[in-house]
């Protein structure tokens, strides 16, 4: 009648133990995000999704959740780009090239691409949204031919403060993407858009049958998005958005990144919007 | 559910003392001592150190199994290598146990067991032997509303106290081995009768404390998200001191630092209980709070409790042990806020 607790799964570290990883490249973007290329010394890459994330260890510092900026091309190591907001960051950003990290993961449900083929998109990125964003932008690029019209809009505070500028100049260059950039606030050398994001959403011509818009920037940014998509009759269930939450553990059992019931580390971080739009702790 | 009455044996008082001996030459032994004005689990080689007829500890057993800082990895920083610490080998024994209490920890079973099987806790887990005992509870158990009461399932072993003597029911093999190990008499009805008698002194009502039936929880959870009571009222109670999440036996969020030692080399990641009720544990590194308002993490804590779990595993993550009540400074309690909310949803 005892219950008994066989545990045929039980082995050593198999949750929270990082797998060693080395930092093959570092390269600052702006002053307060550094781009990282990451790999494994036995030469084993890790199969991942756009819109994924991974847990980096800086030994003695900690853990932190970090989005994958790479396409999923990239197969024997992968691309961050992390902005110093914390002790791990700030840890990370300090290691030279060479150095050991470790990694956990990837975690999460990231952007369905399978979903996604033969799709227009609108791709919205704000501020460091569009890291992970690159990885699915990257990913349209290399497979053009399997979506549909293709937007990519993308909003920083400052010219100073926007990511990927060679590449983004090359999406720019690209007929076959419509790529559009704004600042919030130009400088006299900024010859681009002025203004916030959602005032790169009125020219578009969308169609809201074919079309689906990804989102990710700031809490505060996708209330302002979802409604300027919906005054281009663009329907919920046409929006997904990749939200922020404090993923500790990645694995569904430190309750950090829980949203009303959800576990944003397991069912997210992308989301359908009308999915969550309704739980009071979306802040969408 | 076990039946208690099913293979009871007597197990005589004056026995006892050599029993918990012979326990202790091969396990650990966690029982309850009286410490200040009440209980603590802590480690116990004899008899004599154990206060079994207590009302309830500070903090649950749990602790033993999910420990307060526990190691996840060992590292050395200048060589960049790190490993899992070595697990724990001895079995030990979580004696005296309540009924609220073993629902709490086959909660944590439930927990650890989805999805990605956790052996951090299993490791323990395993290791673990729960004795239980016949409990008397006080003014702010709620067993009964929650559905915990009396339940055997889980436990090794049980007994009861019937005064000269424990009746002891085993319930696993480990538990039959052990009891093996004690001069047992067969119960005589009187015995019988007596153990029912005991038992039967948790069953006791609380009447309109504890309003809702858990069954209706869920729904009340989903219509009464407005209701002013948790703007109106926790919002300016609770001090937000996370002491309810802390000495709960069904919490398990917890957080992870890296400690490192003073020669900057060695150190190990470690896990620590953290609680839903502080606010940077919503907190992400920009500095973005998802949960700013005390009354929305006491909500959190509650609806977690008896509506986001419930969803995935079909009871209430409350065991009615009254631990939240009984040392929240503000004097809230979760049969207060169940009863609120049926109230206000009820006026709506």
């Amino acid at each position: 009648m005892g219950m008994s607790v066989a545990a045929p799964d039980v082995r050593p570290g198999s949750l929270y133990i990082p797998r060693p990883a080395t930092i093959a490249r570092a390269e600052m973007l702006t002053a307060k995000e550094k781009y990282f290329r990451i790999e494994f010394p036995d030469g084993k890459g890790i199969r991942y999704e756009p819109g994924q994330f991974v847990e980096v260890s800086v030994l003695g510092y900690g853990e932190a959740p970090i989005s994958i900026c790479s396409p999923p091309s990239l197969t024997d190591g992968l691309e961050l780009t992390v902005r110093e907001v914390g002790t791990v960051t700030a840890a990370l950003h300090r290691l030279p090239e060479g150095s050991t990290v470790g990694i956990r993961g990837p975690f999460g449900v990231g952007f369905d691409l399978n979903f996604l083929r033969g799709k227009d998109l609108i791709i919205i990125g704000g501020g460091i949204g569009i890291v992970p964003l690159r990885s699915l932008i990257l990913h349209v690029r290399r497979n053009r031919s399997e979506f549909g019209k293709v937007s990519v809009l993308y909003g920083s505070r400052s010219p100073a403060e926007l990511l990927f500028r060679d590449e983004t100049a090359e999406w720019g260059a690209d007929p076959r993407i419509d790529f559009r950039v704004t600042v919030d606030r130009g400088t006299p050398e900024w010859k681009g858009n002025t203004g916030v994001i959602t005032t790169l959403i009125p020219p578009l011509q969308i169609d809201p049958v074919t079309t689906y818009a990804v989102i990710c920037g700031p809490p505060i940014m996708y209330k302002f998005v979802i409604l300027a998509l919906r005054g281009k009759s663009l329907p919920d269930n046409h929006m997904i958005v990749s939200l922020e939450r404090r993923m500790k553990c990645g694995v569904g059992k430190c309750g950090h990144c829980q949203m009303n019931g959800i576990y944003v580390c397991q069912e997210g971080p992308v989301f359908f919007y009308h999915k969550i739009k309704d739980l009071p702790e979306s802040v969408t | 559910m076990g039946n208690p009455d099913k293979g009871c044996v007597v197990l005589s008082k004056v026995d006892f003392p050599a029993f918990v001996e012979s326990l202790a030459r091969d396990h650990d032994i966690y029982g309850p001592v009286a410490k200040g004005s009440g209980h603590v689990f802590s480690a116990v080689r004899s008899a004599d150190e154990m206060a079994l007829d207590y009302v309830t500890t500070v903090t649950p057993p749990k602790k033993y199994i999910l420990p307060p800082g526990e190691v996840l990895i060992e590292f050395r920083r200048k060589e960049g290598e790190w490993k899992a610490p070595d697990p724990r080998t001895r079995p030990f024994i979580l004696f005296g146990v309540h009924s609220c209490d073993m629902q709490g920890i086959l909660r944590l079973d439930w927990a650890f067991r989805r999805g990605q099987m956790e052996w951090n806790y299993f490791a323990n887990r395993e290791k673990a032997v729960i004795f239980g005992i016949n409990c008397v509870p006080d003014e702010h158990c709620f067993c009964d509303a929650v559905h915990t009461q009396g339940r055997m399932d889980g436990f090794d072993l049980f007994l009861t106290d019937i005064g000269q003597s424990y009746c002891a029911t085993a319930f696993s093999e480990k538990g039959r081995a052990l009891l093996a190990r004690v001069k047992t008499s067969a119960a005589t009805p009187i015995d019988l009768k007596e153990n029912e008698r005991q038992l039967a002194r948790c069953r006791h009502e609380v009447p309109g404390r504890f309003k809702p039936e858990v069954a209706e929880l869920p729904l009340l959870c989903a219509s009464g998200e407005g209701l002013d009571f948790w703007r109106e009222d926790l919002e300016k109670r609770c001090f937000a001191c996370g002491t309810c999440t802390l000495v709960c036996p069904t919490c398990y969020c917890f957080d992870v630092v890296d400690v490192v030692d003073l020669d900057l080399d060695s150190g190990r990641r470690i896990r620590h209980w953290d609680s839903c009720q502080l606010e940077e544990f919503a907190e992400v590194a920009g500095g973005e709070s998802f949960r700013e308002k005390r009354a929305n993490r006491q909500k959190h804590r509650f609806y977690r409790k008896f509506r986001y779990l419930v969803g995935e595993y079909g009871a209430p993550f409350c065991v009615g042990c009254g631990r939240c009540g009984r040392q929240c400074v503000a004097k809230i309690s979760i049969p207060e806020i169940a009863t609120a909310l049926k109230d206000g949803v009820d006026a709506l």
